[in-house]
């Protein structure tokens, strides 16, 4: 194994270890803010680092392309989705969400 | 590097069955919501991890299609979420 090899499998263990507190934090966490909150940042993170390993796999422009179309795409969608899920919980719960 | 695919399966299958946990008990649809975009988002990290393991990129339009499918699932039921609804 290669470097290389040796950083994309670091890169899958932390993106798996960062899937495995969103999961934690599902179960944990109480409220559906808090849940929101728990479950966007491993949604970014750990695409990111599977791309990322992906990447180093096969580090070439060509394949560089469509890893990043994918990773926008990812930030985007899911910092928007996060955001519509709050404000209707929001709006659900009144103008103080308070610990449900 | 089998060793490290099976690992990182094993943490994904944790994660989504901790999701799917919420899936099923969350007390609105909004907890249903964000939890099927959690396991969404861990499919795309699986079949990364297979792609990147393997090295076949075959499945990344795959990636794409599931970042986009579980865009639009969330969006609809929070946007069509009754105000009021438990």
């Amino acid at each position: 194994m290669s470097v290389l090899d040796v950083a994309a499998a670091v890169c899958l263990l932390l993106g798996a270890l960062l899937a495995l507190t969103a999961g934690w934090g599902m179960v944990r966490f109480r409220a559906t803010l808090d849940r929101m909150h728990v479950a966007t940042k491993p949604q970014v993170l750990c695409v990111l680092l599977v791309l990322l390993a992906m990447w180093l796999r096969n580090p070439t422009w060509a394949a560089a392309g469509p890893l990043l179309i994918v990773a926008v795409a990812q930030i985007i969608t899911v910092s928007v989705a996060s955001y519509v899920v709050a404000r209707a919980d929001y709006r659900r719960s009144g103008a103080d969400p308070g610990p449900s | 590097m089998t060793v490290v695919y099976l690992v990182t399966l094993a943490l994904l299958a944790v994660g989504a069955a901790a999701a799917l946990y919420r899936l099923g008990k969350g007390p609105t649809t909004l907890d249903r919501a964000v939890s099927l975009d959690v396991i969404t988002s861990l499919a795309m990290c699986g079949a990364g991890a297979y792609a990147a393991v393997h090295g076949d990129y075959s499945d990344v339009p795959i990636l794409l299609v599931l970042s986009l499918l579980g865009f639009v699932g969330t969006v609809s039921l929070a946007r069509h979420f009754p105000e009021g609804d438990q």
